[in-house]
């Protein structure tokens, strides 16, 4: 049985490595409450690489502006093509920044335009519940970014399923911190995490 | 006058009689080939270029005629000839007229006996009968041309495309076919600046989205239905003509049109007009720059398949560390293309206006548009570069973030390894046996040879090896693709010359080819030492083994280096957190079932073999039939479609269609043929 | 020499005897010929319709021998096995007959279609048609040759070296749902996905969590009225082990893919032990053999009844056997949905496809037969079976047809004239 590996993607234009902390955080996380095979490191493959297919599920996140080289679309639109998955996740949470607007483009040209994903969405209920949507999370009424919760993700859908999860609740600061102190937390939030692993492991 | 004045009077009446008989035979027999041929192509209808030959036929016969009249009457240049034929006619003359004629000084009795007749009713009559034949028969094929309908005569004069329906119908009103002939007129949208083309009798019509197409036919609209994709379109008349306007769709359709029992269908195939293709040529790569002043020099080429409107640079600027962060964003240089299909554009990115702080980080790519004024103006953008102003602390740190290792790196990495083992083969080498050497040697080669692809396939990723992308460079784009050969070319050429120290371009060498020249460097040092380890000669691959390795130095340094800090390292133990979380609230979950792929396959199919069992029925029918089987394919499943297109016109023209239905059959049935070794019959 | 006027009559009167006699004998002949006589009749494909209507006619020939060049047809076989059984000693030769087998079953398979397993003269060219015409032609080589016909209409007529086998596809059979157990993870993600999109009806629980499932359709319980193969991706399925081989044994299918025969309780059905794994023989997907960049748990120690289906250097990646009434498909692959992800070409199709095979394999099938009437799948084998085979005739060379040979009426006829032409000249009537 093959083993679930977090993959972050690398790409040229901007800081991609922006959350250092997240990969490890979320293996820690998919360990504490399934069976799944996880290996223990994560990868950072290059979304130029062939090596991209080679991990069906990938994390994007970023704070400067996102502008895809050819071989980076390229590679990008055959991951999808054959099933993949992409998360990504504008680490401004501003959906008047840079980040987004570029993304935004960026997956126009390459796949399609994010449509928001209700929140009835099966994702929500992959293994934890979540009847309002996404979780929100701490960083988005901290007074930078837009300054805005944003009750709903966007999606990218293909026969039926989440080709890309895009996100502007700014995951990576809320997942950025080392596991060991969930100790603290009375509520786990990075639960909704394994919601979107199930989900990219099982639909 | 004397008699041989009287003679030479004579002989310039006949003269002008022959010369008005051939211009009259020239016009009669010219003109009537071309009656013939209007009668003919009238009853039979005669292809465009069988009629564009008939004036110039018409004329060839008209000069030929003359000539040959004129040749025949040449003896009426002789005075004594023309005495001969009077004294012939005229038998008053009783051969004193010649008598006259021939000697010197004629005698007045000759003279008076010649004074005494009159000729010219003689002469008059013959010039009468040789000219009356021919001019009977001018009037007569001119009276026939003027006849004849007017398009029938301008079909033979000035044979174009689209004149079909010029051509007057042969069967009675009520019987006729309105919707043959058919003639299309195809106008591009006006951005492209593109001609009109006619099509006569279409079958399908291939243009550009937005595109008007004008459909005319002969006789009244009255009667005549036409839909597209289910809605009506509106037929009118015009002169003695009905004609349809529609634009072209954006997806494929079928034209169905209808007059009483008479049906047609026309496959309306559309083409999408193309973004346009824009390469950044400067900055040629991403640049780190200390101090930023000074212009920034911008260079780009746009092209676009019907014209580009303008083009120019963006670029954003990133301030900030952390989690906090600003930008600017901006335009440089917009310049108007005036429809151009190719285009420079070049600018300057002022550093200085820009006040860059270290830490800045500056996006520039640029931009080009199209005129598309009928789906939206096309938008086609280059590859961004970079330019980062470092922070003081970044300027010699060697903290090197644990960043992937570049795949130059796994190169470095195998190089060396490859180098030890050739290096200790060399070393044993005296004691084994040949065959052991060659057989490690080879072993080496094989791994060597791998290496080589692996770093052939990274120069190859970077070089935007694979065609046909949103973006991708066109041909004329300045270099961006390479195929294989031309990488292999330019591994080669990065080989001489210069050679170790450069890592920046010369000369004219295109800035992609520039960038990875070191990895080509390598390529080939790389194919020099396979070439020495496949004959089992370590010792003489080990140079080139090194110099591969020392080019694989070169393009690691040559790499973007992310100057930060470096990343915590956080170790798991996935063991002893296992299923240590609570999941209260978790439960299982159902999910959705995915949909079949392509089962439209199969009814494509049977639509197929449906439409082939009407062919002998109501081939029409049957035509109809495959034309709308190759409008739901030209989307869904194009080789079918391409499959189709001879059929159909085969079976439109009558021409045996045989072989182009059983290779369209072939596409449509889609057999698979596997031949194994296997017993087990459960379709392995 | 004139003869004596005595001598004239009574060579005359003899000759009109003769001739009487020899009109007698024939008509003796004619009326009951076979009683003493043997006739030996010989023919060759062309001539063989009219030849067996003449054969069936008084008088029936003894034997009959055949030169064949083409394989009668049915109609034609069954007339001369009624011959033989009518008591003409019937023989045949047909050294140069083409043999020709057709056999088409059904595709298990939501697309439908059939599958058409040829077999001519290895080497040879055939070509694949239908009811409305041509399909497909085919380098005949020397193991299986199969025919995959996405849709076919009417029977498939099989011709090579101008012989035809013809056979009709059988009624179409409507696969049961698949049922996919096993741990959450790509394999069966990916699995189930292409089996989906091939068309097949998937049933699936993966388990994520103790206790916690995710769940497509209605997996359980296993039962081979709503389910045709059970695919057990990997030892978390152990516990329905029990189920399965009640399933199987059925007449249900079941694939073990990767380790999941190291289960104790599924050990039993797979076809053979699992060793230790093998990783990928290449690095990069191949066109031609792509799952050699597939790592894989090699089949070891095959059951007598098992039988290989796919080996790599030597070592068996996939084997299947008959187990009761049902079918098991063992799978070394455990990471198929690499090769979907980063194969070459259309490697998603050819992961469907690879996908469907493995289940079609195990599927149970129900066939029903149609159009017997116009089959003829096996012309020459057909024609051993209903003459016995070839053998060198030793009847002597005679005209078909020719019952009273040609002198006899000739000498009827001289008798005759000569008789009559003597009494003449001698100026008698």
């Amino acid at each position: 049985m093959s083993t679930f590996t977090f993959a972050t993607a690398q790409y040229e234009s901007g800081d991609w490595d922006s959350a250092p902390l997240v990969p490890p955080n979320i293996i820690d996380t998919i360990a504490r409450y399934t069976e799944i095979e996880v290996n223990p490191t994560g990868a950072v493959v290059s979304l130029a690489s062939p090596d991209l297919l080679r991990y069906p599920l990938v994390f994007l996140t970023g704070h400067l502006p996102v502008r895809f080289t050819d071989a980076e679309r390229r590679q990008l639109r055959e991951f999808l093509d054959r099933g993949g998955m992409l998360f990504v996740d504008d680490h401004n949470h501003d959906i008047d920044g840079v980040f987004h607007k570029t993304a935004t483009e960026e997956l126009v040209r390459t796949i399609g335009a994010p449509v928001l994903l209700p929140n009835s969405h099966p994702l929500f209920s992959s293994f934890f519940h979540f009847p309002d949507g996404p979780p929100t999370t701490t960083q988005e009424l901290n007074g930078w970014g837009d300054n805005l919760v944003h009750k709903n993700l966007f999606a990218v859908v293909r026969e039926g399923r989440i080709a890309v999860l895009y996100s502007s609740k700014d995951y990576s600061s809320e997942w950025g911190y080392h596991p060991e102190n969930k100790r603290f937390q009375s509520v786990d939030n990075t639960r909704f995490a394994v919601n979107i692993v199930v989900y990219a492991l099982t639909a | 006058m004397t008699a041989r004045e009287r003679v030479v009077a004579a002989r310039r009446t006949l003269g002008a009689a022959v010369v008005a008989r051939a211009l009259l035979w020239a016009i009669a027999l010219g003109a009537s080939l071309l009656a013939i041929a209007a009668v003919l192509d009238w009853l039979v209808g005669a292809p465009r270029g069988v009629r564009a030959l008939v004036l110039p036929a018409a004329m060839l016969v008209a000069a030929i005629t003359a000539a040959r009249v004129l040749w025949r009457g040449r003896r009426v240049r002789s005075v004594p000839t023309i005495a001969l034929w009077l004294e012939e006619r005229v038998p008053a003359l009783n051969y004193s007229l010649v008598s006259a004629l021939e000697s010197p000084h004629a005698s007045a009795s000759l003279e008076r006996e010649v004074a005494a007749v009159h000729w010219m009713p003689v002469v008059r009559r013959a010039v009468g009968g040789a000219l009356l034949p021919p001019l009977a028969l001018v009037v007569a094929v001119v009276v026939l041309l003027l006849a004849l309908p007017a398009g029938v005569r301008e079909r033979i004069r000035a044979p174009r495309a689209g004149d079909t329906l010029l051509r007057p119908p042969v069967a009675a009103a009520a019987l006729r076919n309105r919707l043959s002939p058919l003639v299309a007129d195809v106008v591009p949208p006006p951005y492209t600046g593109g001609h009109a083309v006619t099509i006569e009798e279409p079958s399908s019509i291939e243009a550009l989205t937005g595109g008007r197409v004008t459909l005319r036919g002969r006789g009244s609209a009255s009667g005549i239905a036409a839909t597209m994709a289910g809605a009506p379109v509106v037929v009118r008349d015009s002169a003695n003509e009905w004609r349809l306007e529609i634009a072209m769709p954006v997806k494929p359709a079928a034209l169905e049109l209808r007059d009483r029992t008479f049906a047609r269908t026309v496959v309306l195939a559309p083409h999408a007009d193309s973004l346009p293709v824009v390469t950044l040529i400067a900055p040629a790569r991403d640049t780190v720059m200390r101090t930023p002043t000074g212009a920034f020099a911008l260079a780009a080429q746009a092209s676009d398949d019907y014209g580009l409107d303008a083009g120019w640079f963006e670029y954003i600027v990133s301030s900030g560390e952390g989690e906090n962060f600003t930008f600017r964003s901006g335009i440089v240089r917009r310049a108007s293309l005036g429809n151009q299909r190719g285009a420079h554009l070049s600018g300057a990115l002022d550093l200085g206006a820009l006040a860059l702080h270290p830490g800045d980080l500056v996006h520039v790519r640029a931009v080009a548009r199209d005129r598309n004024d009928v789906t939206g103006s096309g938008i086609g953008v280059s590859e961004t570069r970079t330019i980062r102003v470092p922070r003081k602390s970044e300027y010699d740190s060697v903290a090197v973030e644990a960043a992937p290792p570049p795949d130059a790196d796994k190169a470095q990495l195998s190089e060396r390894m490859l180098i030890m083992l050739a290096e200790k083969l060399q070393q044993r080498r005296p004691s084994m046996a040949r065959a052991n050497v060659v057989k490690e040697s080879q072993d080496i080669g094989r791994d060597q040879a791998r290496l080589r692809q692996h770093v052939g396939e990274v120069i190859f990723a970077r070089l935007g090896g694979a065609p046909e992308t949103e973006d991708a460079g066109a041909a004329n784009d300045g270099g961006a693709k390479l195929t294989p050969e031309q990488m292999l070319a330019a591994a080669d050429a990065a080989t001489r010359g210069a050679g170790a120290g450069a890592t920046d371009f010369e000369g004219d060498e295109t800035p992609v080819v520039a960038v990875n020249r070191p990895l080509l460097e390598a390529y080939n040092a790389m194919w020099d030492a396979s070439r020495s380890l496949d004959v089992g000669e370590p010792g003489a691959a080990l140079p080139a083994m090194r110099t591969a390795l020392a080019a694989i130095q070169r393009a690691r340094n040559a790499e973007r280096l992310y100057l930060r800090g470096k990343s915590p390292v956080v170790i798991l133990d996935i063991a002893k957190v296992r299923l240590a979380g609570k999941r209260d609230d978790a439960s299982s979950s159902t999910l959705q079932p995915r949909a079949a792929l392509d089962s439209s396959a199969e009814r494509r199919a049977r639509r197929f073999d449906r439409a082939l069992d009407r062919i002998a029925a109501d081939p029409r029918a049957a035509i109809d039939s495959l034309l709308a089987l190759r409008v739901d394919a030209l989307t869904s499943a194009p080789p079918l479609a391409a499959a189709l297109a001879p059929a159909i016109d085969a079976l439109r023209t009558g021409r045996d269609a045989t072989d182009a239905l059983v290779r369209a059959r072939r596409v449509a049935a889609g057999v698979t043929v596997e031949q194994s070794d296997s017993p087990w019959g459960g379709g392995w | 020499m004139r003869l004596p006027p005595d001598s004239r009559r009574r060579l005359e009167l003899a000759a009109r005897v003769a001739a009487i006699a020899l009109i007698a004998w024939m008509v003796v002949r004619a009326l009951a010929p076979t009683a003493r006589v043997e006739i030996d009749e010989r023919s060759d494909s062309r001539s063989l319709g009219a030849a067996l209507a003449q054969w069936t006619l008084a008088p029936v020939p003894t034997s009959v021998h055949l030169s064949l060049t083409q394989a009668p047809n049915a109609r034609d076989r069954d007339w001369l096995r009624a011959l033989g059984r009518a008591g003409v000693r019937v023989t045949w030769t047909g050294d140069s007959i083409a043999a020709t087998v057709i056999e088409v079953a059904a595709r298990t398979d939501p697309a439908g279609g059939v599958h058409a397993y040829v077999s001519a003269p290895a080497g040879s060219r055939a070509t694949l048609s239908d009811a409305v015409g041509l399909l497909d032609s085919v380098a005949i080589g020397s193991g299986v040759n199969a025919l995959t016909v996405p849709i076919a209409s009417g029977a498939l007529d099989l011709g090579a070296r101008g012989e035809h086998a013809r056979a009709a596809p059988p009624d179409s059979v409507l696969p049961r749902q698949i049922v996919v157990l096993g741990q959450a993870g790509w394999e069966g993600k990916f699995a189930i996905a292409s089996l989906q999109e091939r068309g097949w009806k998937v049933s699936s629980r993966l388990r994520v969590a103790p206790g916690i499932f995710a769940t497509q359709g209605t997996p359980l319980p296993l039962d081979t009225s709503r389910a045709g193969v059970v695919v057990v991706l990997d030892t978390s399925a152990a516990a329905y082990a029990g189920a399965i081989t009640a399933f199987e044994r059925n007449g249900g299918g079941v694939v073990l893919a990767g380790n999941s025969a190291l289960a104790p309780a599924l050990r039993a059905l797979a076809p053979g032990r699992i060793g230790a794994r093998v990783p990928a023989a290449s690095l990069s997907f191949a066109s031609a053999t792509p799952r050699r960049a597939l790592g894989f748990y090699p089949i070891v120690s095959l059951a007598a009844d098992a039988v290989a289906l796919e080996s790599r250097d030597g070592r068996v990646a996939a084997a299947a056997r008959r187990v009761g009434a049902g079918r098991v498909v063992q799978l070394g692959y455990d990471e198929t949905w690499r090769w979907r992800l980063a194969g070459s070409g259309d490697a998603p199709a050819a992961h469907r496809d690879y996908w469907s095979a493995v289940v079609s394999a195990a599927a149970y099938r129900a066939t029903a037969p149609t159009g017997a009437s116009i089959a003829d799948a096996a012309p020459l084998a057909s024609l051993y079976a209903a003459l016995g085979p070839p053998t060198v005739s030793r009847a002597p060379l005679a005209i078909v047809g020719a019952r009273l040979p040609w002198w006899m009426l000739a000498l009827l006829a001289a008798l005759l004239l000569g008789e009559w032409g003597s009494r003449r000249l001698r100026g008698a009537r």
